[in-house]
């Protein structure tokens, strides 16, 4: 009898175990998405003009009171020739806090892009009035492109 | 024993034999969950074989993401295409960039390219969308002005490239009077360092015809900087004539989109101009 107890409680066991850990990583990997997969995604699918990847050692002249050492993962591409604002940042930071912090850091360089481009290529502003600035989580995600809607709908789908 | 031999099934055999089947429906249930989530972030993550590393020197290979994107990998294959098709006409482009690690590149959005396109550390580059001769000098960079920055850097060498801004509602003579204030307060600062004035960059014939930065106005600024050049007894290097094609216009490898501005292949060949023409001048010098 004890034994065909214990068999029970183990079978139990490792049902919660497979939905727990089978079925639950597969939950975890979809909400926390590699910043790297986000930006691939999205620009598999929506022009970028001459978009150019920078890392953490570069990204300071663009995100100049972004604190780096607060950034755990991220994926930044950049116009490299200066002449359209087109721009995808993918930031993943250490936690909620620095995120808000990073959320300001990344609104910062928005309204210098807006600044910019106001006088200089008006035509180019477009793109800078529907850009994508959201918190998720720990990450922020910033996007300037001639398509923000279908590159907001790309994002949501990374992170569902 | 039950009298035909089979065992007789207890309630705690059924709750036993229960346990065991809805473990194993789970298990087929997961299964086939994680199947389908990898086929859906398989059709969602495009193929490998789209995406190339871009046409940057090898010092330049970036650490945080290496996945390029379709508009990067179309880029590469135009260079690539005109590369090979005009092989006999492009110059080669070699440079190192350690060499202008005591440089400071003054100019505007052509100069931001510089380190836009990862080619030198953007402590080298003093640039700005919009800079002018005129608001060069006024203007900061995140509340550096272009002076306080000299006097912390003390270049060598510096390389400056301006006026393609002021081309639509400046004159020639207005931004030439600008340039001249501005060498001589750089004299002024740094007496003993190397000036040197590049020309302005070509446009395409679409964006001649179309924008107020034509050929005729490029053209005759580009004439009154070497003048003024002469004038000032500074360095002169034409970065115009390495990147327009006969007709004075921009070569289709090296513009941007937009006519104007440049593709990365045009800063390869700039900074390798500008190397040979220094080292060529040191060793002139020697001798």
């Amino acid at each position: 009898m004890s034994k065909i107890k214990s068999s029970g409680i183990s079978l139990v066991f490792i049902l919660l175990l497979v939905i727990t850990v089978g079925c639950g990583n597969t939950e975890e990997i979809i909400a926390a998405p590699a910043p790297a997969d986000v930006t691939a995604a999205v620009m598999s699918e929506v022009e970028f003009m001459s978009p150019v990847p920078k890392t953490i050692e570069t990204i300071g002249v663009y995100y100049t009171i972004l604190d780096t050492s607060s950034v755990s993962d991220m994926s930044v591409y950049v116009c490299g020739s200066g002449a359209y604002p087109d721009e995808i940042a993918v930031i993943e930071f250490i936690d909620s806090e620095a995120a808000d912090k990073g959320f300001e850091a990344v609104t910062d360089r928005l309204d210098t892009l807006i600044k910019t481009y106001t006088d200089y290529t008006p035509e180019e502003m477009y793109k800078l009035d529907s850009a994508v600035l959201e918190k998720r989580g720990n990450y922020v995600i910033f996007i300037v492109a001639d398509d923000n809607e279908k590159a907001l709908e790309i994002t949501d789908r990374m992170f569902s | 024993m039950h009298k035909n031999g089979k065992r007789k099934n207890s309630p705690e055999k059924i709750v036993n034999k229960f346990l065991l089947i809805l473990v194993s429906i789970c298990i087929v249930v997961c299964i086939i969950l994680s199947i389908l989530s990898i086929a859906k972030k398989i059709s969602e993550v495009p193929p490998a074989d789209e995406y190339v590393e871009p046409p940057f020197p090898g010092d330049m290979t970036t650490t945080v993401s290496t996945t390029l994107t379709s508009a990067l990998t179309t880029a590469a294959t135009e260079v690539t295409t005109a590369v090979t098709t005009t092989a006999l006409t492009v110059a080669e482009t070699d440079f190192d960039k350690d060499y202008f690690s005591n440089w400071l590149f003054i100019g505007d959005s052509i100069f931001t390219g510089l380190y836009g396109y990862d080619f030198l550390d953007s402590s080298n580059v003093f640039a700005k969308i919009g800079f002018t001769p005129e608001n060069v000098r006024t203007s900061d960079i995140n509340g550096t002005s272009v002076y306080q920055k000299l006097a912390v850097t003390k270049p060598e060498t510096i390389c400056i490239m301006l006026g393609t801004n002021g081309l639509a509602y400046l004159t020639v003579e207005q931004m030439i009077a600008d340039y001249r204030k501005f060498i001589d307060e750089i004299r002024d600062l740094l007496p003993e360092t190397k000036i040197i004035i590049v020309t302005i960059t070509p446009v395409t014939k679409e964006h001649s015809d179309a924008e107020p930065e034509n050929l005729s106005l490029i053209t005759a600024y580009n004439e009154a900087l070497a003048v003024l050049s002469e004038e000032k007894e500074t360095d002169f290097v034409d970065i115009y004539a390495f990147l327009a094609d006969d007709d004075g216009y921009t070569k289709t490898l090296y513009a941007e989109n937009d006519g104007l501005h440049l593709k990365a292949s045009a800063y390869e060949l700039i900074l390798t101009e500008l190397e040979a023409y220094t080292k060529n001048e040191e060793t002139d010098e020697q001798n």
